[in-house]
């Protein structure tokens, strides 16, 4: 027992080193999983509300860009409402809309805090729980798909970009319907990546992804990005594509969250199946 | 005493806040990520006892990845980093020792001295912490690239702010 505390004693400062070092590390190995914790991350209290201070007041210097871009996307949803189309050749048409049932709910949020140049990049929210954001719903912006909410607090949600390692969006090459699933190339927040992508497609730069009807999270036909670059990997029937994605994930500010209704029976027939 | 334990808190706060609001933004061609946070740890008065370093090494890390969502990663290289300052204060000490009221500045012990004292300790951190970030030693190259360059761009950093936090003493 002396020797143990004589060893303790003479050792102190190296297995406080140990501890804190293990500590650490078992914070960085717990943050990984699916469930993060809860107290160190961007959306709690303390650091929420300076990010959101913060966002306050960076928000003046963007506000021209934002205007544009709101302006912008009133003119794309304006021309697509019903009283921008006359009805054909005098045809009376009338629709009711008894035969579609409302599965997706979109909520509007502003960024307070993003990063891009990461491995593993993270965005904070300033909508949570009280404001009807739950885990696992999408968030896309004008431009295209951003990411998936991984943790609520009561005003703030953290979101996982499509910029990190463990996301996988489920995609599609909008002109051919071929599926595919898309990963970030971890490089620059420019650019994803499409493996196994069959070779017989006559793929052509430009051509445009959206995202894929297989998710349970985003919406179908939400605009992914456009084919930049595509090789074929020699002795192989697949084509590996580089996406430019459309999203300008430096200059996000007021973002959508998106909350399919549908999603938890879906989800619940899937899982059910996968117990047999 | 009390005046360093004061200024030491005012630093402390200044650069953990100055990191997460300021420089996590800058983004320069995804190599170059300055973490001048460190300066915090570099700038403990040599009095400091060795535990308490290693507990303020702890908690500046943590206050940072509680901003930037990297679970325990700065932390992990902050205290990794105070570990190796008390080794590093003895293995490159001046023949006349360290005087204990004083910090290590380069106004005090010079260019060399505070060259290889605040080089070694921010490679150290920065080793740790990019490779704990990629979790894997695939691409073993581009993180020491990425490594090397924040390191040097984060030790410019330290000394141009040691002209501006310590004026020399006349």
């Amino acid at each position: 027992m002396r020797n143990l505390i004589l060893f303790l004693t003479r050792n102190y400062y190296l297995l406080l080193f140990l501890s804190l070092e293990t500590f650490a590390i078992f914070l960085v190995v717990r943050n990984n999983h699916f469930q993060r914790s809860h107290f160190l991350n961007s959306s709690n209290a303390i650091s929420g509300n300076i990010y959101e201070t913060y966002s306050d007041i960076t928000d003046y210097f963007s506000l021209k860009e934002t205007n544009k871009k709101l302006a912008d996307e009133n003119v794309l949803l304006r021309n697509q409402l019903r009283q921008s189309y006359s009805p054909k050749s005098g045809l009376q048409v009338t629709v009711k809309d008894s035969a579609l049932k409302q599965s997706y709910i979109y909520l509007t949020a502003k960024v307070v805090n993003n990063s891009t140049n990461r491995r593993n990049n993270y965005l904070t929210l300033n909508a949570g729980s009280n404001q009807g954001v739950k885990n696992e719903m999408a968030v896309i912006s004008s431009e295209g798909i951003v990411g998936i909410v991984r943790d609520v607090s009561g005003n703030f949600c953290s979101v996982m970009s499509v910029l990190h390692e463990s996301m996988r969006v489920p995609v599609t090459i909008q002109k051919f319907g071929e599926n595919s699933i898309l990963t970030w190339n971890g490089e620059d927040e420019w650019h994803a990546k499409m493996d196994r992508v069959p070779s017989h497609l006559h793929l052509k730069k430009g051509d445009v992804i959206v995202t894929s009807s297989y998710s349970s999270i985003f919406p179908e036909g939400i605009m992914v990005g456009t084919i930049e670059n595509f090789k074929k990997i020699a002795g192989n029937t697949f084509y590996n594509v580089t996406v430019k994605l459309s999203t300008n994930f430096n200059r996000l500010s007021y973002v959508n969250v998106v909350n399919n209704l549908k999603k938890e029976e879906q989800t619940g027939l899937e899982k059910a199946k996968q117990h047999d | 005493m009390i005046n360093e334990i004061i200024k030491n808190t005012i630093r402390f706060l200044f650069l953990v806040l100055f990191q997460v609001l300021v420089l996590n933004n800058i983004q320069l061609s995804g190599y170059l990520n300055p973490f001048l946070y460190v300066l915090f740890v570099l700038m403990l008065p040599f009095q400091t006892p060795k535990w308490m370093a290693l507990l303020l090494a702890f908690i500046a890390g943590i206050s940072v990845d509680m901003f930037s969502d990297t679970g325990g990663m700065h932390a992990a290289a902050s205290v990794f980093m105070a570990f190796m300052r008390d080794h590093v204060l003895k293995l490159i000490s001046p023949r006349e020792g360290y005087d204990a009221v004083q910090s290590p500045t380069v106004q005090q012990f010079g260019f060399g001295w505070f060259f290889s004292y605040a080089g070694i300790l921010i490679l150290v951190h920065h080793f740790i912490l990019f490779y704990m970030e990629a979790f894997h030693f695939s691409g073993f190259f581009s993180t020491l690239f990425r490594v090397i360059l924040s390191s040097l761009f984060s030790l410019t950093i330290v000394f141009i702010s040691q002209f501006f936090f310590f004026r020399p003493k006349s």
